[in-house]
């Protein structure tokens, strides 16, 4: 996926634009976005709720959060898919919350994983190490090597530049190493 | 960064470019074994790849943006649609019906072609765009044509009928079926047997497989075959009939379904 290249095949100058037009309610744009971004911000989601009906539900608040906020976003050139996907961050961390209150006990909170395949006991150790990373460590680990996507990219979405973004892969990739040796 | 970390975040990086682990192991042979820990690490946050999105909750996320978007625009309608919901749409139908009704019938103040009488022939599917129209024209055209109070009330009880009955003024469809029915039966009745009746014989893709008409009786909407034409109608009759009994609480004008009689 590269996103970079990809979006809506226009400079990024003009997605300053599009910003503009969304600002104004502009229902192409975000038609546009939605078509462009929902699959990324979905698997997103999946990949942290282990739970495809979760994940339907907060894509689809992801863009409404999105609308509401739109007014206060400013283009800084970084691309629109960053800011989609700090929301989609945000929204996924309050409804592990929100699991995690409902179910009384914090291990909980990663537990569910109705909708996939692959339910077997490691992987449900990982997704819990995960959970129990710092933001920074696992939202790497997540979108460079449960999502795929390009090293390039993960830096643009984190704020960070690639070879910050190497590094932080091998401390990330460390300390999950440690926390699945402790569990 | 300590050139430990820089060693690794360069083989990761000739990694992602080459797919070649081997690469590696030939330029930092001393990162081996945390090579192979990283890799098999990477393989399991791998397994926990989600599966695509599915295509039906990705159209209502679609829909449920879009509306959003154009309940934003439409500013405060959208707004009170939010706060209130159903219930308040209800409930201010159900206002504007009453209040057409009473400007209708027996208003001393002209109010002609009002816009809540609009609405009211918009709920009984006489809308003007609907082929409810020659009704609809027919009931204006009486409103004109008389003074508010009892008369008008019978006129245009009366002329809604005639409008309704008319098989010049049906849609083609529905003048086959239309022919063959009684107007004055269909005037004169005061109680909806007869209009469940009439539906049963002229109306078979008006109703569902068990028989039942799939609305409640008298809530069904013109649908543009014709089909339904006498339900209209008689909620029109009704309608009508019941505009002049509401504001004539005193009991001057036609009360009820009455109002079809003449």
């Amino acid at each position: 996926m590269t996103f970079v290249a990809s979006a809506h095949d226009l400079p990024l100058d003009d997605e300053a634009e599009l910003v503009r037009r969304a600002r104004a309610h502009d229902p192409e744009v975000w038609s546009m976005w939605h078509d462009q971004y929902y699959g990324l911000v979905h698997r997103y989601a999946a990949a942290r709720l282990r739970s495809a009906e979760d994940a339907d539900d907060v894509a689809s608040q992801v863009f409404l959060e999105a609308l509401k906020s739109i007014g206060r976003f400013t283009y800084t050139g970084k691309p629109v898919l960053a800011w989609l996907y700090g929301i989609a961050s945000h929204v996924v961390s309050r409804h592990l919350r929100q699991r995690s209150r409902d179910a009384g006990e914090p291990g909980e909170a990663v537990a569910a994983s109705e909708g996939f395949e692959d339910a077997s006991v490691t992987s449900i150790e990982v997704q819990q190490a995960l959970e129990h990373l710092s933001d920074e460590h696992r939202e790497v680990l997540v979108l460079r090597f449960v999502l795929g996507l390009p090293t390039k990219e993960v830096a643009q979405l984190l704020g960070k530049t690639e070879a910050a973004t190497y590094s932080l892969q091998v401390r990330a990739s460390a300390a999950l190493r440690k926390r699945l040796s402790r569990q | 960064m300590d050139n430990h970390e820089a060693r690794l975040a360069e083989c990761l990086r000739v990694l992602e470019e080459t797919g070649d682990l081997d690469r590696c192991l030939e330029l930092y042979p001393e990162l081996a074994s945390e090579l192979r820990e990283h890799t098999v690490a990477v393989q399991a946050l791998a397994a926990l790849a989600p599966p695509s999105p599915r295509e039906q909750p990705r159209l209502s996320s679609r829909r449920l943006l879009l509306s959003s978007l154009a309940s934003r625009e439409e500013g405060g309608q959208g707004l009170l649609r939010t706060l209130f919901g159903k219930k308040a749409a209800a409930i201010a139908a159900g206002a504007v019906m009453l209040f057409a009704a009473a400007s209708v019938g027996a208003s001393p103040i002209e109010t002609p072609l009002s816009h809540p009488v609009n609405d009211v022939l918009d709920t009984l599917g006489l809308g003007a765009d609907s082929p409810g129209k020659p009704v609809r024209d027919a009931v204006h055209d009486a409103i004109e044509s008389t003074d508010p109070g009892p008369e008008r009330g019978k006129a245009v009880s009366q002329a809604a009928c005639e409008a309704a009955h008319d098989p010049e003024r049906l849609p083609e469809n529905a003048r086959a079926v239309h022919e063959e029915k009684d107007k004055q039966k269909d005037c004169d009745k005061t109680d909806g047997s007869e209009s469940d009746e009439e539906e049963d014989q002229g109306a078979p893709g008006s109703q569902q497989q068990g028989g039942k008409p799939e609305t409640p009786p008298g809530l069904e909407r013109n649908n543009g075959n014709g089909t339904e034409k006498p339900g209209a109608s008689q909620r029109a009759c009704e309608a009508a009939g019941e505009r002049p009994a509401q504001a004539n609480a005193g009991g001057n004008g036609p009360k009820g379904p009455k109002g079809c009689e003449e």
